[in-house]
């Protein structure tokens, strides 16, 4: 079987996505073995023109430039990944789509010469093109990237499970912090696959893999309110910042 | 006789986008050296206005993926001195150590992954990696980055984006034996350190760079008592002094009427060089002992002005922070967890890192409620733009006997000396449409 | 028989847990933060035997979070995943949680035996501790699961203040115990008063003054449910603390070659929206309410139905672990206040099968495909054998029933038979659409390639009832495949049946199966075949009727008299094939519709095809009507 060509993209976002394909150091060597990179520009100054078998596209579109790269390079890539929450949802770059400012006053709190700035709300890249696959969190999980790579390979679906991030706490019996420290949790709302990573390390969740399937953000919101004793403008903050796009979150921005 | 004219619309091997255009005239003399950084719009300083003075470092490491901790710490240290929070020896120790695993995983990425294939002539590493002579250095290379990345992960969780560290300390410690599992990986490591260090000065002792020399102001953070890393004063080769939380005002940005971008330089002087360099000619007598003897076993003496010997200040930089690791290791001892806590002040202040590829400031006003009214992110590599232009300026006149296909390379690698991560410049703004090939 | 009782100074406890330490490895509550988790124990200190209860159950011993069910290295070297265990104690375990293990033993060693499981309960000794004060959430009293625990221990404790009173529940227990002082009759009636005292305190509880299930089952509709929907975050946490929860997942993992790797179950959740999604993304439960309902209705009645044990242990984890605070207690007691008007309700019972196998119930035999043959663009119908000739020679099956293929490092699908269970060929047929990894995988197969197949499984089509009466088959789309072998048992055994007649119904003229056997099968005498399509493209030749099956009955010459009805197909298809039966005067004893649910390990382990109490895959996956029509939730 001919390698999987393939190549990465970048976007609004901070490259720590792309980064984290060449944080997979112990098995890198195979996976460079086993795919035909062919458009890195992080990595490689040979990159080459389309088509690709994969595309991985990092970061938020937030410009008619990336808008108009990104309606090509889906024409050139018969799989488009949605690498990381910028792509899958607009991550970070997404707070000022809610920030109360308009995007003349963003831009002129920012950048003092406006002669030839164009921006426009940041979204996730499925807002404009189809998305085949998504890798999300902030940034990604390397495991969930390596079985991504191999199901390439193997020519499958990767069938990643995006339930809560709690069920993935309880396997590690991690005490809850919600129920016993107060602290005001995502995990219950938020997608898992990153091995409930912040709850381990006792930092409550900020719902940066955006939300679970099927999940009631209006129910945790309340709850933050209710039982937390959160302002309005807590709650808002805490749904409005990796994935405030989405109506799942945007339901629980909006419950109070 | 028309215009010799050299675009790459994209520096690879560099974190983010950009672009260089140099335009020479039909006698040789250079009419245009241009860097242009594409910087994706994301408003960060725009955004922060309305967040909580706990979630700023947070968003901000996430300006960067390959310097997340220099942007953190200076976010977490401003954040903290506007409010009056004191932290603990060992939260101190803690992000040091963090930030010199940090520094290990991206000095170790920048010498063999993006810069050295240019000096053995590959496109990329995983062509180096395609050389069966060079696949064992290219291993121990991902090795070491991947000793850096394992220490990251030990201290907050994740190779990019920490989870562990905010305002108040860490909400979760490593074991002491995890640590000292690694402390011997550290020490291990210190001889494949110190080949890097050989095979940087060779490689940066190839001609044409030993004569590519040009004074400029090298700025750095500095300690007395240690190399600085997370605090220190802001110095430099030409004698400034200040404090770090003085930086907005020492470091300022001019209006460049011929170019579209804001042009970095010390107040009532000019540009300024921020990096490996830097530091190193600032803060060589706080080097480790084996750093310092690695660069004299190399002949490297400070001060330098080849900005080409980046990669030899980087290498030794290199073993430098294992050594440093493994102090810190033995500082800390068994880590204690300490419950993070912080109370809500008003107040305003300022704070400097060094990224491994510069310094890194932040800073800002947050109210009594802990709500952020204004931020200020200085990032290292917008410092560097007007700086590398000025070398462009330099070196393209003694480079022009070079074909176009060599000349390009020479000027990429004089970017990739700046190890410049572009998603850094937060607000450097350089937006050019129209493409010419 | 007095028993056998003992006592245990606590001063004596940390000799106690060395001397087990000497033949086990100790596990017990021990703290975590401000609560309790089951860890591994140096010394008795470690323990802290006055814990409420612990973040997960001991369930995590046994029924693992991760189990390896095999390796594998491509198809040529397939080995069991057991993991070789030393002997353990578990020391501590409250009655609830004896209770839980009990009632997962009757899942994992019922039918089909679980190896892994088997092998972690036998060397796995249980040391029980009964309760002497309520914990905050707990309900056991309610299920007589607690305070005390009667059975499933092997030494259980009773805190009597400076002293435990051990009794001996096993040979095993009785080792353990040796060395013991005897128990004075004043140590017992400690005991018991300390016990007594427990119960008392219990102020939690359900209690509906009768039937659970039965209530349950009238209550079904009630406003409470969607109350809860609206506070459910559907995180799936009360399934995961859950001591008889035991759904799983199936997932091979294979490395960079792709070709080594290993088979491993996982926790899995029916609170989840994708549990009960196949391929092309359809879902059977995208409902909350639907979800929700299953977790409460399983755990309080459904569990009792499918393995007569008990579902809910009391042991208020769900309770604890809940951010929205769903409390089984508080749900039930707000259906009491205001309950629905009672009725009369049939619970259902499942069918009796019990499957000993001394085989690994996991491990697929190896089968080659002798033949592929294409049937529409995505359909092939393959032919395999099975490469033991043992295991070929052995292989007997029922039409209807279906197979597990699996394709080492892609996984396993559950696939119906499509050959007839009366031809003795060696040989048997699937008929595989091409629409999951699996299939599609299969799909790039050829002849002489080998898979992975286990089974057979289920109840089939129910051929001895059908003897002496008429047929009338139904099938929609792929539906056909598993229907081909009852008309293949009619053609061969054609005076054993009535009058015949076959209803195909497909979305579009190509999509039809079997079309080269449509001559043959009109050659069987008495029997009519009547074709039917939704649509046919323009260009398309079609002499036969267009609209949906149901549109057939009008032309039928079935009637209901003397007549069983056989349908497989889309759900939606049987949904108004069966109601339109019934409105034509058809009693629901006489149709038979084989159900399609996120089959998964076929053998009533994983949960994945539950639908209310039945589980498709053993209690079906035919099933007659009569038998589900009153499932709470519906059927279709």
């Amino acid at each position: 079987m001919a390698k999987p060509k393939i190549a990465f993209f970048k976007f609004s976002s901070c490259a720590g996505c792309q980064l984290s394909v060449l944080n997979i150091e112990p098995v890198l060597l195979d996976v460079l073995g086993a795919i035909d990179i062919r458009y890195f520009v992080m990595a490689k100054r040979e990159n080459h023109e389309g088509p690709y078998d994969i595309g991985f596209v990092e970061g938020a579109v937030t410009s008619p430039k990336e808008l108009l790269e990104l309606k090509k390079i889906r024409e050139e890539c018969s799989v488009l990944v949605a690498m990381g929450t910028c792509a899958c949802f607009g991550g970070l770059p997404s707070i000022k789509n809610y920030s109360g400012f308009s995007q003349k006053e963003l831009e002129e709190k920012v950048y003092t010469e406006l002669w030839d700035l164009k921006s426009f709300p940041a979204y996730g890249i499925d807002y404009y093109v189809k998305v085949d696959y998504y890798l999300r969190g902030c940034a990604i999980d390397l495991g969930e990237l390596v079985t991504l790579i191999k199901s390439a390979l193997k020519g499958i679906h990767p069938r990643f499970r995006f339930h809560s991030v709690c069920n993935e706490c309880k396997m590690k019996e991690n005490v809850c912090l919600f129920l016993t420290k107060g602290k005001p949790c995502m995990g219950s709302v938020t997608a898992a696959g990153c091995g409930a990573l912040c709850p381990s390390l006792n930092r409550p969740c900020e719902g940066c893999r955006g939300p679970a399937s099927d999940c009631n953000a209006a129910s945790l919101a309340r709850s933050f309110v209710e039982d937390l004793g959160l302002s309005k403008a807590d709650v808002v903050r805490k749904f409005r910042k990796y994935a405030g796009n989405t109506p799942e979150f945007s339901k629980g921005a909006e419950a109070v | 006789m028309t215009d010799r004219r050299i675009y790459v619309d994209y520096i690879a091997r560099t974190e983010g986008d950009g672009a260089i255009d140099i335009v020479i005239g039909p006698n040789g003399e250079l009419k245009k050296a241009r860097w242009e950084v594409w910087e994706p719009p994301r408003f960060f300083e725009a955004f922060l206005i309305g967040r909580k003075a706990e979630e700023v470092p947070e968003i901000v490491q996430r300006i960067c993926g390959i310097c997340p901790h220099a942007h953190h710490i200076a976010a977490v240290r401003a954040v903290e001195r506007a409010m009056g929070v004191k932290v603990s020896e060992q939260t101190v120790l803690l992000r040091e150590l963090l930030h010199y695993a940090d520094w290990i995983m991206s000095h170790a990425l920048h010498v063999y992954c993006l810069a050295a294939p240019d000096f053995l002539g590959y496109e990329s590493v995983i062509a180096m990696a395609g050389n069966p002579d060079l696949l064992p250095v290219v291993g121990k290379a991902l090795e070491l980055k991947r000793l850096g990345n394992d220490l990251i992960v030990l201290l907050s969780g994740h190779e990019i984006q920490n989870r562990t560290s905010v305002v108040g300390g860490f909400t979760a410690v490593p074991a002491k034996s995890d640590l000292e599992k690694i402390k011997e990986r550290l020490k291990a490591a210190k001889d494949f350190a110190f080949e890097t260090v050989k095979l940087a000065a060779k490689l940066a002792s190839q001609p044409p760079y030993p004569d590519l020399v040009r004074k400029c102001e090298h700025v750095a953070l500095h300690d007395v008592r240690k190399y600085a890393i997370n605090d220190g004063r802001l110095v430099s080769t030409e004698g400034l002094d200040v404090p770090d939380w003085e930086y907005p005002v020492w470091i300022i940005e001019k209006h460049v009427p011929a170019c579209n971008c804001k042009h970095a330089i010390i107040k009532g002087r000019d540009s300024f060089l921020v990096g490996p360099l830097a530091r190193v000619n600032n803060n060589f007598d706080q080097l480790s002992a084996d750093a310092k003897k690695a660069a004299e076993e190399v002949g490297f003496k400070v001060p330098c002005f080849n900005p080409f010997m980046s990669i030899v200040a980087r290498a030794i930089e290199l073993v430098h922070s294992l050594d440093a690791c493994v102090t810190l290791i033995d500082w800390i001892g068994e880590p204690k967890f300490e419950e993070p806590t912080f109370e809500y002040k008003a107040g305003e202040s300022y704070a400097v890192t060094e990224a491994a590829r510069g310094i890194c400031c932040h800073g800002g006003r947050i109210d009594k409620d802990g709500v952020v009214q204004k931020w200020d992110i200085v990032a290292p590599t917008a410092r560097n733009v007007y700086n590398l232009e000025k070398d462009f300026q330099e070196f393209v006149p003694k480079l022009l006997h070079l074909s176009d296909e060599e000349l390009t390379l020479k000027c990429e690698i004089m970017i990739r000396n700046y190890d410049p991560c572009q998603s850094c410049a937060t607000h450097s703004l350089k937006v050019r449409l129209h493409r010419e090939r | 028989m007095p028993v056998e009782a003992f006592v245990l100074p606590k001063s004596e406890l940390g000799s106690f847990v060395a001397k087990l330490k000497a033949d086990y490895e100790v596990f017990g509550p021990v703290a975590k933060g401000p609560k309790f988790v089951f860890g591994p124990v140096e010394k008795a200190e470690d323990m802290r035997l006055d814990y409420d209860t612990t973040i997960l159950p001991p369930k995590k011993y046994f029924h693992q979070p991760e189990q390896d069910l095999m390796n594998f290295s491509g198809v040529a070297d397939v080995a069991e995943g057991k993991k070789p265990v030393g002997k353990r104690v578990l020391f501590g375990v409250h009655p609830c949680d004896v209770n839980g293990l009990l009632s997962l033993d009757k899942v994992f060693l019922g039918s089909y035996p679980d190896p892994y499981y088997k092998e972690l309960r036998d060397k796995t000794a249980v040391i029980a501790l009964n309760c002497v004060k309520p914990c905050e959430y707990g309900f056991c009293a309610s299920f007589n699961t607690g305070p005390e625990a009667d059975v499933g221990f092997d030494l259980s404790l009773t805190d009597i203040g400076d002293k435990f009173v051990v009794v001996i529940g096993s040979a095993r227990g009785k080792e353990m115990a040796a060395g013991l002082a005897p128990a004075a009759e004043e140590d017992l009636v400690a005991g018991k008063r300390a016990l007594r005292a427990c119960q008392h305190d219990m102020t939690r509880r359900i209690d509906v003054g009768g039937d659970l299930g039965e209530f349950l089952h009238q209550n079904f509709d009630h406003p409470v449910w969607m109350e809860e929907k609206e506070k459910c975050l559907a995180c799936g946490s009360c399934t995961a603390v859950c001591p008889t929860c035991y759904c799983f997942a199936v997932k091979d993992m294979v490395d960079l070659s792709l070709q080594k790797g290993g088979r491993t179950r996982m926790w899995d959740s029916c609170m989840f929206y994708e549990f009960s999604r196949v391929a092309l993304d359809h879902i059977f439960m995208p409902d909350r309410t639907a979800r929700l309902k299953q977790r409460m209705y399983h755990k309080l009645t459904y569990y009792q139905q499918q393995f007569n044990a008990t579902g809910c242990v009391g042991c208020g984890r769900c309770v604890a672990t809940c951010v929205k605070h769903i409390d089984p207690v508080d749900v039930i007691n707000r259906i009491q206040e205001n309950p629905l008007p009672a009725k009369e309700v049939t619970l259902y019972r499942p069918p009796v099968k019990i499957v000993h196998t001394e085989v690994n119930p996991w491990e697929p035999q190896k089968a080659v495909i002798k033949a592929i043959k294409k049937q529409t663009a995505d359909v092939n119908t393959y032919t395999f054998e099975f490469v033991d000739p043992q295991v070929r020679d052995s292989y007997t099956y029922d039409n209807g029933v279906f197979n597990l293929i699996s394709i080492f490092g892609i996984g396993e699908s559950a696939i119906s038979i499509s050959s007839c269970a009366d031809e003795n060929t060696g040989t048997f047929d699937h008929t595989v659409r091409a629409v999951g990894n699996v299939t599609k995988a299969l799909a790039k197969m050829q002849v002489g390639d080998v898979v992975g197949i286990r089974g057979p499984y289920g109840f089939g089509w129910p051929m001895e009832e059908m003897k002496g009466k008429n047929v009338l088959l139904v099938a929609g789309g792929i539906g056909l495949a598993p229907l081909r072998g009852v008309i293949k048992s009619i053609q061969k055994n054609r005076d054993q049946f009535g009058n015949f007649e076959i209803l195909y119904g497909s979305r579009t003229p190509d999509g039809m199966l079997f079309t080269d056997e449509y001559e043959e099968w009109r050659k069987i005498p008495n029997t009519r075949l009547y074709l039917t399509v939704d649509y046919v493209p323009p260009g398309v030749e079609w002499g036969h009727n267009i609209g949906v099956v149901t549109t057939l009955f009008d032309k039928m010459t079935s009637r209901k008299e003397n007549t069983i009805m056989i349908t497989c197909g889309p759900d939606i298809m049987m949904k108004f094939v069966v109601l339109d039966l019934l409105k034509r005067g058809w009693s629901p004893e006489q149709l038979y519709v084989s159900l399609e649910r996120r089959m998964s390990c076929g053998i009533k382990k994983c949960g994945n095809c539950q639908m209310g109490p039945v589980f498709v895959c053993q209690d079906g996956p035919v099933f007659k009507y009569a038998d589900i029509m009153n499932l709470p939730g519906g059927v279709f």
